[in-house]
């Protein structure tokens, strides 16, 4: 770049030596060349970087070093190599837990990176791992991209490319199925604590009749409030009782156009009053109702199907045709009713357990407040 | 000895005590009042929430409780030129000690404060059957809370002496460049990050001061 501005600067000072200019010339004319010189200067500048930005799209630089394991095929630089081969290995064992053949077959149109990469900071470079999801995408520069302290170990990057997997081999999945899940991801990594910690305070703190009935072993209703299969009547009815009306009704408001249900929301939330609640409530539209469990119970239970079904239960929720319920029946080759079972019986035994204090911190805590104190009073130094 | 240092101590912090149990066994019924008939909570969600807040709130009682018992003890005790503890036929050492466990002592105070009010405040709410009050781990986080605030206050006013200001101001302005250094500069951000972890996380010297404080929960 710095050549081309030095050339371009030459050529013009020579042209302008050759031409005729008077010694004594008018500063008008002086002033237009110069302008002139930095027009063209500045011109060359952009035309250059646009050149330089089409040369890296059409020839990007690879990483050299390629991990290959099962269906996964990671490139990588020979630094991350030990790291990321580690991560790429476990991650292999995942997919081939799950089996069949289209997980492997989708993982294998990709080709994931995982680079060192900087970018300047304030003082000095940033440096850091970044993993992108697909060499042969136009746009892996920046779409899915992400980035990890460059001395993470094998386990955070198989964490990140083990999202990257679920991602991809859930692409093509159909609407049913892709509404259903909500979080575009299939389960390949065990659940863990924190997932079903909160799917626990889902159904603790949300004020739902299909939760309670759940709760008290009513499949239907767990089937219900899981968006597989629904019993008769409008899901107003069948997910809240009136009692609910009124947190329901802090989550979500009947439609503006209807200005009598909207003044009595308003009076449903300000002054609880129940009839006001029940107006509102059936003014919402269906569709609109909030489902009393979120993504991670749904999650929770797919991972619970395929868990069930062993090697190829995601082919066969794939090809089995039907409503849902028999999807997954099949898929996991029990009924629907016993893997919810199993399902709420893991998440009420994962009740988080973060307020009771336990003997280790007070240990710490006392140990640390003592150690304090006894620095101070060791201290060998007068009063003041 | 320990019951007239702990008399002592009483007498030069007994306002400042009574002012702090008041505050945490008022606050968590306060806040609640506010929150069921003011704003209208109700739901299981919202009182989580509402818990969360009497939890901070909590928290920050009693670690401001921990640092004006050692902040003011000292004070008095300098203002007079150290006569008293110098007076006494023991040695810095022993006198510090007695002065450090009075106060552990009478720490407890507010942290009572805390319990005796979170139960209370926990009782008027009626909590539905999936969540549960948690004033006894509360209390007995604000009490190691109290007595950690106390022995770092303690501990810079009596090493650093007179020059307690200026090391309090430098470890404020050392912090605050970390966290800066941490931004603008990568390469430091790790160690600072590590440094973090290990002052607050689990068994840290700060770990109790950043778990969980609330008041109602799952």
């Amino acid at each position: 770049m710095s050549e081309m501005r030095t050339l371009t600067l030459i050529a013009t000072f020579v042209l302008l030596a050759r031409s005729d200019l008077p010694g004594q010339a008018s500063s008008e004319r002086t002033d237009s060349l110069l302008r002139e010189v930095l027009v063209r200067d500045s011109t060359l500048v952009l035309r250059a970087r646009v050149v330089d930005s089409l040369r890296r799209a059409v020839a990007r630089p690879v990483p050299p070093v390629d991990v290959v394991h099962g269906p996964l095929r990671v490139r990588t630089l020979a630094e991350l190599e030990a790291r990321v081969s580690d991560a790429v290995d476990s991650l292999a064992k995942l997919v081939e837990r799950r089996g069949g053949s289209v997980i492997p077959s989708r993982v294998a149109r990709r080709v994931a990176s995982v680079a060192r990469d900087s970018q300047p900071a304030m003082f000095g470079h940033d440096h850091f791992i970044a993993i992108t999801p697909d060499t042969a995408r136009r746009s892996w520069t920046t779409a899915g991209r992400h980035r990890i302290p460059l001395r993470a170990s094998s386990g955070a990057i198989m964490s990140v490319l083990t999202s990257m997997v679920e991602q991809v081999a859930f692409e093509g999945a159909d609407s049913t199925l892709s509404a259903w899940v909500m979080v575009g991801r299939l389960p390949l990594a065990p659940a863990s604590g924190r997932e079903a910690s909160d799917a626990h305070v889902d159904l603790a703190t949300t004020e739902s009749l299909a939760l309670r009935r759940c709760r008290a072993g009513d499949d239907l209703a767990c089937l219900d409030a899981l968006g597989i299969d629904s019993v008769p009547g409008s899901r107003l009815s069948r997910w809240y009782a009136p009692s609910d009306y009124h947190s329901l009704l802090r989550t979500v408001a009947p439609p503006r156009e209807d200005s009598t249900a909207i003044v009595a929301w308003l009076r449903c939330r300000n002054e609880r009053d129940d009839t006001a609640c029940r107006t509102a409530a059936q003014a919402v539209p269906d569709d609109r109702l909030p489902p009393p469990l979120s993504a991670t119970a749904r999650f929770m239970v797919l991972r619970e199907v395929l868990d069930a079904g062993g090697t190829g239960a995601y082919d066969r929720l794939l090809s089995v045709s039907g409503s849902l319920r028999t999807r997954l029946a099949a898929a996991s080759g029990e009924p629907v009713e016993k893997t919810v079972r199993r399902w709420l019986a893991l998440v009420e035994r994962s009740r988080p357990q973060e307020m009771p204090v336990s003997a280790g911190l007070v240990a710490a805590s006392v140990g640390w407040a003592g150690a304090l104190l006894a620095l101070t009073l060791t201290r060998r130094s007068p009063w003041t | 000895m320990l019951a007239q240092t702990l008399y002592l101590q009483w007498k030069w912090n007994r306002d400042f005590l009574a002012f702090f149990t008041v505050v945490a066994f008022v606050a968590p019924l306060i806040i609640l009042w506010i929150a069921l008939t003011h704003v209208g909570v109700s739901s299981p969600r919202e009182l989580v929430m509402v818990g969360g807040i009497i939890g901070v709130t909590a928290g920050v009682v009693a670690v401001l409780a921990g640092l004006t018992v050692a902040w003011h003890g000292y004070g008095i005790d300098e203002r007079a030129g150290h006569t008293y503890a110098l007076s006494l036929p023991m040695t810095r050492l022993r006198a510090l000690g007695l002065r450090a466990g009075a106060a552990a002592l009478l720490l407890a105070l507010p942290a009572m404060g805390i319990w005796i009010g979170s139960m209370l405040a926990a009782a008027k709410a009626n909590l539905p059957p999936t969540l549960e009050s948690y004033a006894g781990s509360l209390a007995l986080r604000g009490l190691l809370a109290s007595w950690l605030a106390h022995a770092c206050m303690f501990g810079l006013r009596y090493a650093a002496g007179r020059r307690a200001k200026a090391v309090l101001a430098a470890l404020i302005i050392l912090g605050g460049t970390l966290a800066f250094l941490s931004v603008a500069a990568p390469a430091l951000h790790d160690p600072i990050v590590r440094l973090g972890r290990f002052l607050i996380d689990g068994p840290g010297p700060f770990g109790i001061l950043a778990g969980r404080w609330t008041l109602i929960d799952v």
